[in-house]
């Protein structure tokens, strides 16, 4: 039934083509950092507009809190306008009063489909660890390391990272906000801490505030409320879809 | 009531964003009317006071933490933000800007003459201080001070909804509950702000914006159902309506 194949023919095919991708992603000209609702929105808008984008997510899997609508229920929610994102990925959903509803793992697995088809580069199971920076502190890429790396003991563990260069990096990493993190770790910036949950007023905020928050560096998704001392949401995701969205287009711009 | 009292400004300088709901105009009529004293009408405050760097200091005076006066340096984003109100003349809500702050800024922007007279800056943003006893900000209406402000936000945002209106769904609300509270696009929106100026009024009058009575319209309400029946359908009350007399037959 199957083709011909060795154990050796595999792990070389594996090796191979996935050297063959860390070595053309060494630079990019976007780093995408989590691949949650924001980022994968993001490197999908970006890859669509012919950008070369790489995703870099700590998990093995990718979508983020997406999968699930809160308290693991798995129904997801987005209010207006968000719902032009879920008719333009294919989306099903349906109308709840004022919010739309939809399944989770359709909805977050769709976004990830629609990303990878547009073209985008992913390395999950690795860990972003820090900034790379060049003249006047501009960021020019990410340190990065697998992720088990940091779960081992330090004296199994001392594992070298790696650097990969790229125009702009996006900092999609949730309410870690951990790539904006690292410049507040050197007193480049001073972050706000997400606030108390007000769902009315965050996700306008959110998608307000999404943008450049230093040089070679934009924020996207709920790092952006963590950026600005912005109220949290919960489990409703058009501001992260929107966020994502706005986040491509500032790069989109900025590459030109 | 002794009619020789004397009015501690000539004129009222009135600055107003742009709302749907409100006519400058009225309001004007209604000021004139009521303390009998010219009235300058103006227009966006910080859009009319704006130079360069104006929008760094208005974010610096924006609430970082709910329970303390802390002021950051803004983050550029920020700035940008904020040059995107002045200029647009759009509100954001939910941004909270340190009342004591914002009135102080406000303050250093005005020219001598306004700041002799008085001054009222009708604004969107929501202005917060900090209430000492619970120790935590609160969003205000109005802010009597030079200048004086009257915040459509503070308005719709300051005074608590009943209980019940937080507890209940969307739905249940607009089907069971014939109150409604202020919205940000009402015809009643008039009516609030007219008694929010008086209080500005009678701040620079008397020292004391509020009235315990209920039923005066400078009545400090903290519950919207107070707001609509003191300040939306409210009138002075006798002593109130004496005192502005005096000033009008000065």
């Amino acid at each position: 039934m199957f083709g011909k194949a060795s154990e050796s023919d595999v792990t070389r095919a594996i090796v191979r083509e996935f050297g063959k991708q860390l070595e053309g992603y060494a630079d990019s000209e976007v780093i995408v950092i989590g691949g949650g609702p924001s980022g994968l929105m993001a490197a999908r808008d970006l890859a669509m507009k012919g950008r070369k984008v790489l995703v870099i997510e700590r998990n093995n899997y990718l979508g983020g809190g997406f999968w699930l609508g809160g308290y693991l229920m798995n129904t997801v929610t987005v209010r207006p306008p968000g719902e032009e994102v879920l008719d333009e990925l294919g989306i099903p959903y349906e109308k709840d009063g004022d919010l739309y509803t939809t399944m989770g793992p359709h909805a977050c697995s769709k976004l990830i489909s629609e990303a990878c088809d547009e073209g985008i580069s992913i390395l999950n199971m690795t860990e972003f660890q820090d900034i790379v920076l060049r003249e006047n502190d501009r960021v020019g890429g990410v340190v990065i390391n697998w992720t088990p790396v940091s779960e081992l003991p330090r004296q199994i563990t001392c594992v070298d990272p790696i650097s990969l260069e790229a125009d702009l990096v996006i900092d999609a990493t949730g309410h870690d906000a951990c790539v904006v993190s690292k410049l507040e770790e050197r007193g480049m910036i001073e972050t706000r801490g997400f606030g108390g949950m007000w769902v009315d007023k965050s996700e306008d905020l959110v998608v307000e505030h999404t943008g450049k928050v230093h040089d070679g560096l934009i924020v996207t998704g709920m790092a952006v409320s963590t950026t600005y001392g912005l109220p949290r949401m919960g489990p409703t995701f058009g501001s992260m879809l929107l966020s994502g969205r706005k986040g491509a287009e500032i790069v989109h711009e900025l590459l030109d | 009531m002794n009619s020789w009292i004397e009015l501690p400004f000539e004129k009222i300088f009135l600055y107003t964003e742009e709302h749907d709901d409100l006519n400058p105009r009225r309001l004007k009529k209604f000021l004139k009317e009521k303390v009998s004293c010219d009235v300058v009408l103006k227009g966006d405050f910080f859009q009319e006071k704006y130079h360069e760097g104006l929008e760094e200091r208005i974010a610096e005076t924006r609430v970082r933490e709910k329970t303390k006066r802390v002021f950051l340096k803004p983050l550029p984003k920020e700035i940008e933000i904020e040059n995107k109100i002045i200029k647009d003349g759009r509100n954001i809500s939910g941004i909270i800007y340190d009342g004591i702050a914002l009135t102080a800024l406000m303050r250093d922007l005005l020219d001598r003459e306004e700041k002799r007279e008085h001054t009222v800056v009708i604004t969107k943003r929501s202005l917060g201080t900090l209430e000492m006893n619970e120790n935590r900000y609160h969003v205000r209406a109005v802010l009597a001070s030079v200048p004086s402000s009257v915040s459509i936000t503070g308005i719709v945002e300051g005074p608590a909804k009943p209980r019940a209106y937080y507890l209940a769904g969307k739905k249940e609300k607009e089907n069971t509950s014939d109150f409604r509270p202020m919205q940000y696009s009402d015809e009643r929106m008039e009516s609030a702000v007219r008694s929010y100026l008086i209080q500005t009024i009678f701040w620079r009058l008397t020292g004391a914006p509020f009235c315990s009575k209920k039923g005066c319209r400078l009545y400090n309400s903290h519950w919207q159902k107070e707001l609509m029946d003191y300040q939306v359908k409210g009138e002075l009350c006798g002593d109130h309506e004496d005192i502005l007399r005096c000033f009008r037959e000065r």
